[in-house]
């Protein structure tokens, strides 16, 4: 809108016209790619949508919620606690013990049969195995039995990476705080012979099998495992060193399953670890009757000094799992408040719905 | 023979060339406004051209005066003395310039006035209608005469037949003082704006009082010159509330720098308006500078308002488009795009955060560190990158043909804190469930159906995995416009995260100094309760979403809400509709 401008003013910052050829435009390509006009599919949430999805998942989720809670409560779990910190706990002497090893007995009574596999656990409470510190102290290519790594431990392990000037294998803390309390169990029979049946422990199959075959692996070489194992010396807190974990060959050194099972950092500061298997007999009589028992503790592994506690649990598994109602009960209650929002929804879409038509016919 | 210019400057509004004839006489000609040649004119017939050039204003056409005088040589050698002196002095060179046309100037005789008609552009009404209607307030900054202009305006439609005009004009202030001109008119505008609604459709309504305000030039010079009693203030802020309750102002007679002020008035009054400057010439390009969006047309004028601006458009419809479909599409687009990733990065890293309640305040991280880099590089960038380039809410055709759907969007609507605290709670929502979703299900016990346990890395995979399932089918539910491309990135980003958690686990990477994460996936996908939490923590996750989207789709839909139902009617039940209407008035009978 300005007055006659002078058209000096003007100057051409384009590109000029190239005389007689097309001049190259700039113009992007008329495709449906560059012009955004893709075909596309436009759904919109809408209550018509939604509401049948809720329904399903109202219908779909409890039934499963159901199974899974059913499940769950029939699997049997029982726990003992043997800290020994209260006085009246037979554990109490092996606080301070004037003699070590010191051994304890706890005393319980089944009220239910066990039946199928029973797995038998050692629980710790306020452990972090979930401390930075702790979790980073290890070294897996040790553990991977690389003969390198085995003399000279990485520099992660400090201060357990070296004892005496000799390397620690297994190095770290992890491996150096490991679980090592003996627990055995027995049955009290009621019948005749009043001597206490021990339950048979099985040591193999409670670690991961990709840990205890591909991660995990001794050192190699010709000659027994101490030979394998010879200039390193083994971690501070330990009685014994790796290569006398067990008498067998494939459960000791390395690939011992109880080293395996305690190297698998747990999440939370109140955990379990598998200890033991208890496998079934047969399906006659069940694995765990109904009735008296002991539970036969080496109490080697202080915990009192930072709070902890420690018990022992046995369980049934089921294809979920242990006992956990947790996910059956989110299940159900997610099931039905869905199904309780479809209704509700139902009732909206209908109540709208109604009032625009009847806004509709008023109109006309 | 051309010996001397003149040249135009704005202010005072005309130019003159100095010529010698074949004859060898002296003439200066003097071309401009007629408020600037009329004063100067000692001869000629003034009253007829004066009426003659209110004639065409009216009309509105652009009229120039012309005048000439003629120029002995001895003047003509104290003309270009005074010229050059002007010309080359060191300081205050534009004042002497100024001087020196003023000197030179006078005493013209008149010649005659031409009129130009100068036609707007194409679909210009069409486009100033559609942005009414998409609740952007119009205003026209021009330098023509108010005649002038407010033809213009009506030719425009940017006042319509029923808009009551109000006029703030030099001519009202010699009249009545400016406090008292300011004070009537605000009067006049405030005593309907109390039964007006809050935003009224300017055209729908015809028995609503729709005003326009005509303002001049030095009116506004008035109005902004600042005052020792402090009144000033006041006065814009009179002048601004009689702005806000028009639908259109028109400016007249403005300077360029006038109209940059006028643009800062705006900016900085109470509610903070994004303006946008369009314009296409020279003394534009102020205007164009001050306010947020510059556009400059490029046209017959020359590309000096193109070069200034933000975007540049080769006609003044083109805005049209620009603002309601590309305007629209991007301010979406983006304001998904900021929310999103907070939203993301909240999910990612809160649960982290609540780890540490569990970890003695370690600082252990709750997921592997490859997980913790990829997160927002591989794993969840892809889909959010594509949807704000593709997204389309509704169609660019709907967009056109409904201009109050912009409405939707106003006063930057979608990024308000409502908006993002919503989001940010959604977030922490989401990160809650996945956190104590996964801890209740690890809690002290084995979820294996071989009684071994699981670790810490496989807790933290549980909830790393759900959290880039339920914050990648969140996009998928926000995503309105689903092209392959979009099914491309956004299953194949969760194909991803799965094929590199197969392979990053499955391999005894020896550059890795750790094998933490070996067989962690796999292990943890190869159980039931896995599988059933991972569901279940997803369906939570996003449930509240959902029931957010169809609660306020189904009782407070938004005009693009209803907009996006009716299109999907249409194009599912057409003939329903028509039967339905036939059968309604039928009924109605």
């Amino acid at each position: 809108m300005a007055m006659n401008c002078n058209p000096k003013d003007e100057v051409d910052g384009g590109p000029p016209c190239a005389p007689g050829g097309a001049a190259k435009t700039r113009r992007p390509d008329n495709t449906a790619f560059k012009q955004q006009r893709l075909p596309a599919w436009q759904p919109i949430l809408t209550a018509g949508t939604v509401l049948p999805t809720f329904f399903i998942v109202g219908l779909i989720f409890i039934p499963i919620g159901i199974g899974i809670f059913v499940t769950s409560n029939n699997i049997r779990e029982i726990e003992i606690d043997y800290t020994g910190t209260e006085p009246s706990s037979p554990c109490n002497k092996c606080l301070s013990p004037n003699v070590t090893p010191c051994v304890c007995t706890i005393n319980f009574t089944l009220e239910k049969a066990f039946e199928g596999n029973v797995f038998m656990y050692y629980g710790l409470s306020n452990f972090y195995q979930n401390h930075r510190r702790y979790v980073k102290s290890r070294d897996d290519s040790q553990l991977n039995g690389d003969p390198s790594a085995l003399h000279n431990p990485s520099k992660e392990c400090e201060p357990y990476r070296r004892n005496e000037d000799l390397p620690i294998a297994p190095c770290g803390a992890i491996a150096n705080s490991m679980f090592n309390d003996t627990l055995e169990l027995f049955l009290v029979s009621n019948e005749s012979d009043p001597t206490p049946k021990p339950i048979r422990l099985q040591r193999k199959g409670i670690a991961w099998w990709t840990d205890k075959h591909v991660k995990f692996r001794n050192p190699p070489g010709e000659g027994t495992l101490e030979e394998k194992f010879k200039g390193t010396t083994k971690p501070v807190n330990w009685p014994n060193p790796v290569y006398m974990l067990d008498s067998e060959e494939d459960n000791n050194g390395f690939i011992n399953e109880d080293l395996i099972v305690w190297m698998r950092t747990a999440a939370l500061p109140t955990f379990r670890k598998l200890y033991r298997l208890i496998e079934r007999t047969d399906d006659l009589h069940p694995t765990l009757p109904a009735g008296q028992y002991f539970l036969n503790i080496t109490y080697n592994y202080p915990v009192h000094s930072f709070d902890g506690r420690k018990r022992m649990i046995l369980s049934t598994i089921s294809w979920m799992g242990g006992k956990n109602p947790f996910l059956g009960i989110a299940y159900i209650t997610v099931g039905s408040i869905s199904f309780l929002l479809g209704v509700v929804l139902l009732v909206i879409n209908h109540k709208y719905r109604n009032s625009s038509n009847t806004a509709d016919t008023m109109a006309f | 023979e051309l010996l001397e210019v003149l040249s135009f400057d704005s202010v005072r509004r005309r130019m003159s060339v100095i010529v010698r004839s074949t004859a060898g006489e002296i003439y200066l000609f003097c071309k401009g406004a007629d408020s600037s040649i009329f004063p100067r004119v000692i001869e000629g017939k003034v009253d007829q051209i004066r009426s003659r050039v209110e004639r065409n204003a009216v009309e509105g056409l652009r009229t120039l005066c012309v005048a000439y005088k003629r120029l002995i040589p001895e003047e003509y050698e104290g003309v270009c003395g005074l010229l050059q002196a002007a010309k080359v002095a060191l300081q205050d060179r534009e004042k002497k310039l100024a001087e020196a046309y003023e000197q030179i100037e006078k005493d013209l005789i008149l010649l005659g006035a031409t009129a130009v008609e100068d036609r707007l552009q194409e679909k210009a009404a069409d486009t100033i209608e559609a942005l009414q209607k998409a609740g952007i307030k119009v205003w026209v900054l021009t330098g023509d005469k108010m005649e002038t202009a407010a033809a213009t305006c009506y030719a425009c439609r940017l006042f319509r037949r029923g808009t009551q005009l109000l006029e703030l004009t030099t001519k009202r202030i010699e009249e009545q003082s400016l406090h008292d001109v300011l004070f009537e008119l605000s009067k006049t505008v405030l005593r309907c704006s109390g039964s007006l609604t809050r935003d009224h459709f300017s055209g729908l309504s015809t028995d609503m009082h729709d005003y326009g305000l005509i303002i001049d030039g030095a009116a506004l010079s008035l109005i902004m010159k600042p005052r020792e009693d402090g009144s000033s203030a006041n006065y814009r802020e009179l002048f601004l509330d009689i702005c806000r309750n028009c639908s259109a102002v028109l400016c007249c007679r403005m300077a360029p720098l006038q109209k940059a002020q006028i643009v800062k008035l705006i900016k900085f009054s109470k509610e903070h308006p994004i303006t946008l400057a369009i314009g296409d010439g020279a003394n534009d390009v102020s205007m164009i500078l001050e306010a947020h969006v510059g556009i400059g047309v490029i046209g017959k004028e020359g590309r000096q308002a193109a070069r200034n601006s933000d975007y540049a458009i080769p006609k003044f419809k083109h805005l049209k488009k620009m603002l309601l479909v590309h305007g629209h599409f991007y301010y979406i687009r983006i304001s998904e795009l900021v929310q999103y990733f907070f939203y993301k990065n909240v999910c990612f890293i809160f649960p982290q955060f609540l780890y540490q309640f569990f970890c003695g305040f370690s600082q252990q991280t709750l997921y592997d560190t490859a997980y913790l880099t990829l997160y927002n590089i591989s794993f969840t960038s892809l889909p959010i990158l594509l949807y704000s380039l593709m997204e389309q809410h509704v169609g660019v055709d709907v967009l056109k043909r409904d201009p109050s759907l912009y409405r939707d969007i106003a006063k930057n609507a979608l990024l308000r804190w409502r908006v993002f605290i919503y989001w940010t709670f959604l977030g922490v929502f989401d990160a809650l469930v996945f956190f104590f979703g996964a801890y209740f299900m690890f809690e002290n016990t084995t979820v294996t159906s071989n009684g071994q346990m699981f670790g810490n890395w496989t807790f933290g995979t549980l909830v790393f995995t759900v959290m880039v399932f339920t914050v990648t089918l969140k996009l998928a539910l926000d995503t309105h416009y689903w092209t392959w491309i979009n099914h491309f990135v956004i299953w194949g980003s969760l194909l991803f995260y799965v094929v590199f958690s197969l392979l990053w686990g499955g391999i005894i990477w020896p550059f890795l100094s750790y094998q933490r994460m070996y067989y962690v996936f796999i292990h943890m996908l190869s159980c039931g309760p896995a599988w059933l939490g991972i569901l279940l923590l997803i369906t939570v996750s996003l449930l509240p979403d959902i029931l957010k989207k169809v609660l306020c789709r189904q009782l407070w839909p938004t005009a693009t809400e209803r907009t996006q139902a009716r299109n999907q009617c249409l194009s599912v039940e057409q003939p329903t509709v028509f039967m339905l209407s036939q059968t309604s008035s039928g009924l109605s009978f």
